[in-house]
């Protein structure tokens, strides 16, 4: 054979999963397929943007081979604190409540919140047979009143996406599911903490 | 054996040895309840 390296770098390329090239998250616009209702035009202000709180906010990810070694970085397209700011606003306006912003004149009884995205992240988490794309997402919600309320909430979700090769697609459709799961946990929660104290809002 | 062989497998034990020493970002799926809140933290209440 006149290139004995060649079968061992396109073995090497195989095992790899062709998995070298950068991913971009494309930040789902989409909110839940079926709002959640009793929002009622109750008033929240909600802070925009949400801070940014991850340990790395350049990196939305990482790319695994076959071996699970990194190959590859997983960026996200938009900013990941603004996006997940708006989708809550817009789960929020369609379960009924009036969205305010922080320079919008409110109620004196409208509950004010403010969030911190604390984590996006996805990654390869490789099995015996079919690999999971997982994307761990994390918010702080801080809400807080004229009359002096101050409560606060951490949400923690996982989206995944099982696959035998896992593509740009896999890690998008991950991350979808792990933000219908976050934005119905804090709708619910919203309206739970709306539900505690019917003086608010 | 071959060179060509000694070298695919060399490269093999190379990048699972790689794999095994890799970390997780993610967490554990039997992580989650502990890392979310299941209800409001009240510091203080409306007056």
């Amino acid at each position: 054979m006149d290139r004995p390296w060649l079968p061992c770098v396109l073995l090497a390329l195989m095992l790899s999963g062709c998995a070298t090239t950068d991913v971009r998250l494309k930040l789902p616009s989409t909110g839940l397929p079926t709002p959640i209702p009793g929002g009622n035009q109750r008033q929240i202000v909600l802070t925009k943007p949400f801070a940014d709180g991850r340990q790395v906010p350049t990196l939305c990810g990482v790319q695994k081979s076959g071996y699970g070694v990194e190959t590859a970085t997983v960026y996200c397209k938009d900013d990941p604190a603004r996006w997940i700011t708006d989708a809550l606003a817009a789960e929020l306006m369609a379960s009924g409540f009036t969205v305010l912003s922080a320079q919008e004149s409110a109620r004196d009884t409208a509950v004010t919140i403010e969030g911190a995205l604390l984590k996006l992240f996805a990654e390869p988490v490789l099995g015996p047979w079919l690999t999971t794309i997982e994307t761990d997402l994390s918010v702080r919600l801080v809400a807080t009143s004229r009359s002096g309320l101050r409560t606060e909430r951490t949400f923690f979700v996982k989206g995944g996406r099982e696959s035998i090769v896992w593509t740009d697609k896999c890690f998008n459709e991950s991350l979808a599911r792990g933000t219908q799961d976050l934005l119905a946990k804090m709708v619910e929660a919203v309206l739970q903490l709306m539900k505690q104290y019917p003086e608010l809002g | 054996m071959k060179p060509v062989i000694r070298l695919a497998l060399g490269l093999l034990v190379a990048l699972g040895l790689a794999g095994c020493s890799v970390r997780s970002v993610v967490v554990p799926p039997e992580q989650l309840p502990a890392l979310n809140d299941s209800k409001w933290t009240v510091e203080s209440e409306p007056r």
